[in-house]
């Protein structure tokens, strides 16, 4: 990470032991049975779940899925109606210096407009005690050291956004809570902000990183916890989300055969319309394996991912559904 | 909490708002001299017999118009924090949401009633100098005659700010509590006054713009629209309830309610 890593005045450099041992992990954020209403909307249903050192955990769903609503809670700003939402062994509410140990951005225009992005991160970190002098290299190792003097209000969204990561990391905090945050980022930034929160889970730090979207959250998280309707829908790493919905796709000249053949070894099949068969439950060996015992002959096989995208979408639907 | 206010502190600085409101009330100065130029003006015309009149109170007038502007500063540092969501940040860097609001109190009730006190004084020496030994009733005195009321006025400026900060803190919105400032500021001053005897005098005399002359009334404020009935002791007492009643009410809501 640029020069706020180099410094070890800016940001200590061993403080977290790195990523823990298999076995070892301790939840640092820990959602159980979550409960918030608003009015006679049901924001988050009885949600639960964890995020752990060394990991990205993406938090995945729909828009007004819930996510905000599980952050703002986690942060003491919003009082669950029932269950908890803990990060650090306990409420946030409860932590001395809480920008040291937790750094969070839930919403880049939340800073008064009139003011410079100088001036928000100064009283921010008078707030925490973090030297004013970490600020100011925020601001910099942020990239918007050139516009630390204007208003904030007159910053794009992505400027915003990296002002509130600035103001997240200067308290080099050991977790990490951002809602969104590559909204309105730039190509640039959106791989500035992949690169740096794959190298704070590596150093050992929890990140809870919320977005709408898969394709992003599925290039940066490790594990993804996906809601729909404030209710849990999927809590799984990325991989199984891709090898749940995997298949094989094969060719034969003699489809309906294989297609015999496969479905009595426990295999699901699916004709396709240009008499290739997509196979579901067998990896690409085992459907060869299979078909060669049985001398049926194969013009290919592949195997297939259907999309995280789709994998998404799939999960999504079903809860809106079952919640009507 | 010495964090929780340093931080005001800086926010304070850095707000434009505050800034303008600050400026509004420092503008009082240019317009109290305007008004006793103007007042020297035509003294100086009349002819020599016939030289009477009367100029109210430029400090009391000042101080007036500062408790307005120094109001809403305290009511912005609260509710701009609402409009533009920047509460959240407050809130997650200093989760002890009541020291929050002590803090903008210690910061706004301590910046008020020295604005007020600096203007005032400079209201006071500029008017004088201008309206130099012209007989003129309801020039101010010396200070040792007026250094009493100009405090009180001070410590007024100091009410409104915390009365802003307060109704701020429960209506969490700017229009609402700046309406609520400005009708307690004018609006309810003009209709307690057509209110039944005595109730007119009772009302008017409880109301926070009428306090500081109740406590060392300048060397004239006759025709005011506020009562006259509180003993010194009485309407300081007041003041503290209006500085400190709504913020007191504010607290637990604050505690309670989703940022």
């Amino acid at each position: 990470m640029l020069g706020l890593r180099a410094e070890p005045e800016i940001r200590p450099l061993l403080r977290c032991p790195g990523p823990p041992a298999p076995g070892t992990l301790t939840a640092v954020i820990e959602i159980e049975e979550l409960t918030k209403r608003y009015g006679r909307t049901t924001a988050v249903d009885r949600l639960s779940f964890r995020a752990e050192p060394g990991v990205v955990t993406g938090f995945l769903g729909p828009n007004g899925a819930g996510k905000s609503t599980t952050m703002r809670a986690l942060l003491g700003l919003d009082r669950p109606d029932g269950g908890r939402a803990h990060v650090l062994g306990g409420p946030y509410t409860r932590l001395r210096h809480p920008l040291r140990r937790v750094g969070a951005l839930l919403d880049a225009g939340a800073l008064d407009p009139g003011r410079s992005p100088r001036a928000h991160l100064h009283w921010l970190a008078r707030s925490n005690r973090i030297p004013k002098a970490r600020a100011d290299r925020a601001l910099e190792w942020a990239g918007i050291a050139g516009a630390a003097s204007r208003r904030a209000g007159g910053l794009s969204l992505g400027m915003r956004q990296r002002l509130g990561v600035a103001a997240a990391l200067m308290g080099d905090p050991e977790v990490l809570v951002l809602d969104e945050p590559v909204n309105g980022l730039d190509p640039d930034g959106v791989r500035w902000m992949r690169d740096l929160l794959r190298a704070e889970a590596a150093e050992g730090r929890t990140v809870l990183l919320s977005s709408h979207l898969m394709g992003e959250v599925a290039r940066t998280a490790d594990r993804l916890v996906v809601i729909a309707r404030g209710r849990l829908v999927a809590d799984t790493s990325v991989r199984a989300l891709v090898e749940d919905g995997a298949g094989v796709l094969v060719r034969s000249p003699r489809p309906g055969d294989l297609a015999r053949l496969l479905a009595e070894r426990g295999a699901g099949v699916e004709p396709g319309d240009d008499g290739a068969l997509t196979v579901t439950g067998m990896d690409v060996r085992e459907v060869g394996e299979a078909a060669a015992s049985a001398g049926i002959p194969l013009h290919g096989s592949a195997p297939v991912g259907t999309s995280l995208e789709e994998a998404y979408m799939r999960l999504t639907a079903d809860a809106g559904e079952g919640a009507r | 909490m010495r964090d929780a206010v340093a931080a005001e502190w800086i926010k304070l600085r850095t707000s434009p708002a505050a800034r303008y409101c600050l400026m509004a009330a420092a503008a009082m100065l240019p317009v109290a001299v305007l008004i006793a130029w103007a007042a020297a003006q035509a003294w100086d015309a009349l002819p020599a017999g016939e030289k009477a009149g009367s100029i109210s109170s430029l400090p009391r007038f000042a101080g007036w118009g500062m408790t307005l502007a120094l109001g809403v500063m305290g009511a912005l540092s609260v509710s701009r924090e609402y409009a533009s969501g920047m509460i959240r940040t407050t809130f997650a860097a200093l989760p002890r949401r009541g020291r929050v609001l002590a803090a903008k109190a210690v910061v706004c009730g301590a910046v008020a009633p020295v604005t007020a006190l600096a203007v005032l004084v400079a209201v006071w020496w500029a008017t004088r100098a201008v309206l130099g030994d012209r007989a003129m009733e309801g020039v101010p005195g010396p200070f040792s005659e007026e250094w009493w009321p100009i405090a009180a006025m001070a410590a007024e400026a100091a009410v409104f700010a915390l009365l802003g900060l307060g109704l701020a803190a429960l209506a969490r919105s700017a229009v609402a509590s700046v309406a609520a400032l400005g009708a307690l500021w004018y609006l309810l001053p003009m209709v307690v006054q057509f209110l039944p005897e005595p109730w007119n005098e009772r009302a008017g005399s409880v109301l926070p713009g009428g306090l500081a002359a109740q406590i060392a009334s300048p060397a004239s404020a006759a025709g005011s629209v506020y009562g006259d009935l509180l003993p010194p002791w009485g309407a300081a007492l007041a003041m503290a309830l209006w500085a400190l009643v709504p913020l007191v009410a504010a607290w637990p809501l604050l505690r309670v309610r989703d940022a």
